[in-house]
């Protein structure tokens, strides 16, 4: 059976000291931790420190590519984290000397290419391959949630927007989307969609191991933007993000990225929105690929900061040390972590309530969606609200 | 199928019964998880014995089950407690090839926090530094082990497999051992026995007041038994009031000889002027001190301050010019900086010889060690070698050497040398040389401790053993009695 994915990593690998902090720390609140291994799941195989141990097994020989293992290497959620809380760096070049998450990432390939891949992971392929989506929904409803919106089909103007698979096919997500857009528009800033030409940005595909489809699915998008005449994008989710800055341009796709908060900080800034005010305690959530995976964290606060009423309070684990939501790595679509009283995002949202915020502010349709579904599980819809920037924004804009 | 093999499928079905299949296993690749040491090798020199079985039970009387049911089919135990221990777990001579191995990480909770009566009760499983925050919370403080303290737990420690329990004032306070006030043990038979006085005993106590109250204190035999004589699934310790004053401090001591009149006459001192006091030196350069004073006020602290410094002074110390490099050897040896270094590409970090030595001849062992050291791998790329010595209360220090090999040495190579030549010389060095023992990180020590019993003590530790596990199940042949 192939490793080959792995082997090319063997170098990473054999280099961890197996200390295990890169688990995270029970009780510091203010330091990353692992989203699987705070749940309490699976065994020491589902702990950072654990799926190294099973890359050098594999690697040695005394394991092999299984079904069994495949349900536990799918269930990591590439929060990065275990990069944080481990932090050791090669003073040379700043990478991380173990780097959890490319390894995990390096098993899945292995696994996709010989064929063990767990149902809930299969069906996610598959819906995106067939449909160009996960929801199985006809390619032409893509762009149906930018009806009201006042946003044009893409035709040369100065940003491409895309709302991604999440933001075009999920009810929480629409909301989002129509939001963002509404506001961008508002602001005069000169934007359109490209509605059902567009696929699924494949950043999930990618980290569940189909580099593949993936590949299919960036090469499908970077030519449909450049015959388009796509020059920059605005993202709406920040996994489309991180594909599109990240992965897309080993395949030629060379436009200038950007988050949705980038462009509104700026708008903000500049006075082309202005906020009458909202009396509101807020605290933010940080999307682990926009956070971790790409080190943007101050426009969602700076714009969160410039709305007059509003106070802005810190979870202890924020920025870099964030927890994570649970619905990274493509566990929002494969739930391979599960639900449970510990789950990631009932844990995140126990997390924002201590700090006795009233609003749990986002930046992700994913996050939005794990976090509101939290609330409810956690019965605490009275006191939290999920909201995303850009909705408070729009509060605060109309006064 | 094999007989064995049909046995603990049927064992299992039994056993997930019992914790629900998702908190048992018999997946190999899960199974091999559980076998890994820090800082040892990656191959098989450095693992520990894969069991044949992974259990997670959620709570004491889920431990009570399964042990009766590996009772019934005489299948072997191994305890698991955080995971942090520097020695291969399930060790090599342990049992056999259908060990279960109980990961005891679902036994979290913090039961009670009693300030009345300074007394904190948790379950085997809790990690120690959750453990010391939860405590701290209430202005209390609670005596746990050092460097791996966001690893280890409870039950792992006081077993002995990873430490016995050196708190970060072991210099001054003594062992985690010391504070232990009650044990809830499963015993091998299966029975709960809840040992040190209060619920559950014969004695009718509502708290545990004083381990000696009411008749022989039956704890200390299950501590530092790396679980032969049982499950321990909930301990009681002694709190104390938290000191809120931190004072750190680094005193560039010179030559050896400086550092050495200064450290005698600092563990000398009545009260001692420091909570923690470790003293190191890269190979080539000076001395240093590196101290940590908890008071309960700032005059308190900057009185003791002034006694250390002081003495420093008066033997050519000086305060440091602490530089990154020298912040980074220090932060080796402090409980949050374990496995956050930043090394250099292709580097491994070890220690090497790291025992437990009367204070006296400490820089002698250090000596000797150094010699072996250069015997045993002093050909490969070693980057940088740190001497270290930590007093131990008055009369005992932790000495070692904190090693790093280059990037032209493999981790394989590096402790696999160390393990085949130098292991077995490390211990002649500080057992027989210098009638020290192994640093109790060293869970491998196990049967070479009970190598060093006098016959009659050997017979009464059999007779225990035969007595509360007639099938010899809880780590058979851990002693190798």
């Amino acid at each position: 059976m192939e490793a080959l994915h792995l082997k090319a990593l063997r170098d990473k690998i054999s280099r961890c000291m197996g200390c295990g902090i890169c688990r995270g720390v029970w009780e510091r609140k203010d330091q990353a931790m692992c989203p699987v291994w705070a749940t309490g799941i699976g065994f020491e195989d589902s702990t950072p420190r654990g799926r190294v141990t099973v890359a050098q097994d594999i690697l040695d020989g005394f394991i092999q590519y299984s079904m069994p293992l495949a349900e536990s290497v799918f269930r990591c959620t590439d929060c990065a984290c275990c990069v944080t809380t481990c932090d050791s760096m090669d003073p040379e070049t700043g990478d991380p000397i173990v780097d959890v998450p490319s390894i995990v990432s390096a098993m899945r390939m292995d696994l996709v290419e010989n064929g063990f891949v767990p149902p809930h992971v299969r069906d996610y392929f598959k819906a995106v391959h067939v449909n160009g989506n996960p929801y199985k929904l006809p390619q032409e409803q893509r762009g149906q949630w930018a009806r009201g919106t006042g946003i044009e089909p893409f035709a040369g103007q100065d940003y491409l927007f895309f709302a991604g698979d999440v933001g075009s096919f999920d009810e929480r997500g629409q909301v989002m989307a129509r939001s963002v857009a509404a506001l961008l528009v508002k602001g005069g800033v000169s934007l359109g969609t490209l509605s059902d030409r567009e696929l699924s940005d494949g950043n999930d595909v990618r980290v569940l191991g189909e580099a593949g489809l993936f590949q299919y699915l960036a090469e499908h998008n970077i030519e449909t933007f450049r015959e388009a005449g796509v020059k920059k994008i605005i993202s709406l989710d920040p996994h489309s993000f991180n594909a599109f800055k990240k992965y897309y341009p080993e395949f030629g796709g060379d436009f200038e990225i950007f988050h949705y908060t980038q462009i509104l900080e700026a708008l903000i800034r500049d006075g082309g929105l202005v906020l009458s005010g909202l009396k509101a305690r807020v605290t933010y959530h940080d999307p682990c690929y926009l956070g971790r995976h790409n080190g943007l964290y101050d426009p969602p606060r700076n714009i969160l900061k410039k709305v007059p009423g509003l106070d802005l309070v810190e979870m202890r684990r924020n920025k870099k040390s964030a927890f994570c939501c649970g619905g990274g790595g493509g566990n929002f679509f494969t739930d391979m972590v599960g639900g449970g009283i510990n789950s990631p995002s009932r844990i995140r949202v126990r997390e924002a309530l201590e700090t006795g915020a009233e609003i749990l502010a986002v930046t992700c349709p994913l996050c939005a969606k794990m976090l509101d579904d939290a609330v409810k599980d956690e019965g605490v819809e009275d006191r939290l609200r999920i909201m995303d920037v850009s909705e408070i924004v729009a509060e605060a804009a109309a006064g | 199928m094999t007989e064995e093999n049909g046995n603990m499928n049927s064992l299992f079905k039994e056993i997930v019964a019992v914790v629900g299949s998702e908190h048992a296993t018999m997946e190999e690749f899960a199974r091999r998880s559980y076998t890994r040491a820090p800082f040892y090798s990656m191959g098989a020199g450095g693992r520990g014995k894969t069991p044949a079985m992974v259990v997670r039970p959620g709570t004491t009387e889920e431990v009570s089950e399964i042990v009766k049911l590996a009772n019934k089919s005489r299948t072997p135990i191994v305890p698991r407690g955080g995971g942090g221990s520097v020695s291969p777990l399930p060790p090599l001579h342990v049992g056999g090839d259908n060990n279960i191995l109980m990961d005891t990480q679902r036994l979290n909770r913090i039961i009670d926090i009693d300030t009345d009566y300074m007394t904190v009760t948790a379950e085997s499983g809790v990690i120690l530094s959750a453990l010391a925050e939860e405590v701290r919370k209430t202005g209390f403080h609670v005596h746990t082990v050092d460097v791996p303290i966001h690893m280890d737990s409870i039950g792992g420690v006081l077993s002995g497999f990873l430490g016995g329990g050196e708190p970060s004032d072991m210099a001054t306070a003594g062992t985690m051992n010391d504070y232990l006030l009650g044990l809830k043990v499963v015993l091998p038979t299966g029975e709960i026995l809840q040992t040190g006085g209060g619920p559950a005993t014969n004695i009718n106590q509502a708290r545990f007041l004083h381990r000696e109250a009411g008749g022989p204190d039956m704890m200390g035999m299950f501590v530092g038994d790396g679980g032969a004589f049982g499950i321990k699934t909930e301990a009681t310790f002694a709190i104390h009031p938290h000191p809120p004053v931190y004072l750190p401090g680094i005193t560039d001591m010179g030559s050896r000889e400086n550092m050495w009149k200064a450290f005698n006459e600092l563990v000398s001192q009545a009260p001692y002027p420091y909570t923690r006091l470790l003293a190191f030196h890269e190979e080539g350069g000076p001395w240093y001190f590196v101290h940590v004073i908890r008071a309960h006020s700032e005059a308190e602290a900057a009185n003791r301050k002034k006694v250390i410094d002081d003495i420093c002074s008066a033997n050519g110390g000086k305060p440091a010019a602490v530089g990154d490099e020298i912040m980074q050897i220090a932060g080796m040896f402090s409980a949050r900086r374990l496995g956050q270094q930043a090394l250099p590409a292709g580097s491994t970090m070890t220690y090497f010889g790291e025992a437990l030595i009367p204070r006296l001849p400490s820089l002698e062992y250090l000596d000797d060690l150094n010699a072996l050291l250069d015997e045993t791998v002093g050909d490969l790329d070693i980057y940088k070698r740190v001497d270290f010595v930590v007093p131990y209360l008055r009369a005992t220090t932790i000495t070692g050497i904190l090693l790093y090999f280059g990037k032209g040495t493999t981790r394989d190579e590096a402790s696999g040398r160390m393990f085949q030549t130098a292991l077995h010389r490390m211990e002649e060095l500080y057992t027989e040389k210098y009638g020290g023992w192994t640093e109790t990180h060293q869970g491998t020590s196990m049967s070479h401790s009970a190598s060093a019993w006098s016959p009659a003590f050997r017979s009464f530790m059999r007779t225990i053993k035969q007595s509360l596990d007639p099938n010899d199940i809880m780590m058979p042949g851990l002693w190798r009695i």
